[in-house]
């Protein structure tokens, strides 16, 4: 379970203080398929972040200690390490988590299989487009076999025929004790992907404006009213 | 590309050429390229030149290996662990403002007139320098990768070998050619100063005594040739161990 608990986090914004969260709480369990929706600006990626446990910059608690966290991040080149190629890239992970090196590969050439991968993972991540390095990313984080899987904007960079083919292999890599957590400006994925949506909003700092499970036709009207309300645009995927 | 190299070498070469046919300096103190061919053949042949080119070139190299297995290592720290520079963020700035030659004349009295106080004076200039580069460089890289891969599980060491080690390496590589420009300059101005049997310093300054002009020109060209020399394995070395950035 991932708890929250009296988030408080300020950032410099143009040599301002920005208060982003102030006494923010929030409960996940352990399973849930969680998404988090707002307009741009509102904290999506620092809570990402915090989880992930890249940024300590904060106050309250935030505990989930003992779960092992897959991180996508939003900038795939970023986090990539350019010097080894993308196989590197994705068993480093598995070698930092002490977890068997040959399972790992198997894992990696099933994964890649059913992504129908368009680049060889011998390639290095500077040969390839923003695409790509988001599905070698992609990769990275289910290699891990995560307690916690965070997503933030995983589909950003990914054409329509690309997002179809990934969004199809993750049903199917979902399972049931994985926690998934994505931030996402395209609400479509939120039906077939996730079973809770959290809708965001900024006023004087972050605060959870809707917070609807999406298994019901009437849960799914609260959602779509919430995110209407909360001035986020919303994105076609042709966009 | 190579073409291009050749004309634009040909082309400096016929303008030295007619600077020397036209007298435009006194030809007492300037040779032309004809000269200075004849004599370097002359130099080759009596073999001394060779002596004072190795002499020279072990000099810095020594130097350069020396400084890198100081500075390198002392420039990570420094970047890495950013409140290390704090505290001696200003000495480091002092010691780069001393030109590296007055260090000399203290190290002739402590190491004496031997290689090492050649060889210790071009360390105190070459290892402030690499120890700059290399840390302010450092600084300037984003955190995000290194917290990212703390993230993912890495530990201190694995974080140095698979992410500061290769971050820093565009850094050492820039750090080290500036610090060899450097070290040649130092070694060259120290056997200037205090001769040597053998040292192409040593043999600029003994034309003062024979006046002998296109020796000196061929000398000065030896010189470049060491600094052309480093410069281009540099190269090598950057376009071979930093194929990212190339990319």
């Amino acid at each position: 379970m991932i708890k929250i608990k009296d988030l408080s986090k300020s950032i410099r914004c143009n040599c301002a203080k920005k208060t982003l969260f102030h006494g923010f709480n929030l409960e996940i369990g352990k399973g849930e398929k969680v998404g988090l929706f707002s307009a741009n600006g509102t904290g999506k990626t620092t809570l990402m972040n915090i989880l992930a446990g890249i940024d300590k910059d904060f106050t309250g608690t935030v505990s989930n200690k003992g779960e092992r966290i897959g991180y996508l991040y939003q900038d795939p080149q970023a986090t990539l390490a350019p010097w080894f190629t993308c196989e590197e890239n994705i068993l480093l992970v598995r070698k930092y988590h002490h977890l068997d090196a040959e399972k790992g590969r198997a894992l990696l050439k099933q994964l890649s299989k059913a992504l129908h991968l368009n680049f060889s993972l011998d390639d290095y991540p500077f040969t390839l487009s923003g695409g790509q390095r988001q599905i070698v990313t992609l990769l990275r984080g289910l290699i891990l076999e995560p307690d916690v899987l965070l997503m933030d904007e995983p589909f950003s960079a990914l054409d329509k025929e690309k997002r179809a083919i990934v969004v199809e292999f993750l049903k199917t890599r979902f399972t049931e004790n994985m926690t998934v957590i994505m931030s996402s400006h395209r609400e479509d994925e939120v039906t077939t992907l996730l079973g809770r949506a959290v809708v965001l909003e900024y006023q004087s700092a972050t605060r959870i404006r809707a917070d609807v499970c999406l298994s019901t036709a009437s849960s799914l009207q609260n959602f779509e009213y919430a995110v209407s309300e909360s001035g986020f645009k919303r994105y076609a995927y042709d966009v | 590309m190579y073409k291009n190299r050749v004309i634009g070498a040909s082309g400096a070469l016929l303008l030295w050429q007619l600077v020397a046919w036209l007298n435009v300096f006194n030809p007492i103190y300037f040779a032309s390229p004809s000269e200075v061919l004849t004599e370097a053949v002359k130099m080759f042949q009596q073999g001394v030149i060779f002596h004072e080119f190795a002499s020279t070139l072990y000099r810095i190299t020594i130097s350069i290996i020396l400084s890198s297995l100081i500075g390198i290592p002392i420039g990570i720290a420094l970047g890495y662990f950013a409140h290390l520079y704090e505290y001696v963020g200003e000495i480091v700035d002092f010691l780069r403002s001393i030109p590296p030659v007055v260090i000399y004349p203290l190290l002739f009295v402590v190491l004496g007139p031997g290689d090492s106080s050649r060889i210790g004076t071009a360390l105190f200039g070459s290892i402030v320098v690499l120890v700059l580069i290399i840390s302010k460089g450092l600084f300037q890289q984003s955190p995000l990768r290194k917290q990212y891969f703390r993230s993912l599980g890495a530990g201190q060491v694995q974080i140095f070998k698979h992410v500061i080690w290769y971050e820093a390496l565009p850094h050492i590589i820039v750090a080290l050619r500036t610090s060899t420009s450097m070290t040649i300059i130092i070694i060259v101005v120290t056997e200037m100063l205090v001769g040597t049997r053998y040292g192409l310093g040593t043999r600029v300054q003994n034309v003062q005594i024979t006046g002998n002009i296109p020796d000196l020109f061929v000398t000065i060209i030896i010189i470049g040739f060491i600094g052309v020399m480093f410069n281009k394995t540099f190269i090598w070395l950057d376009r071979k161990l930093i194929f990212w950035k190339s990319n």
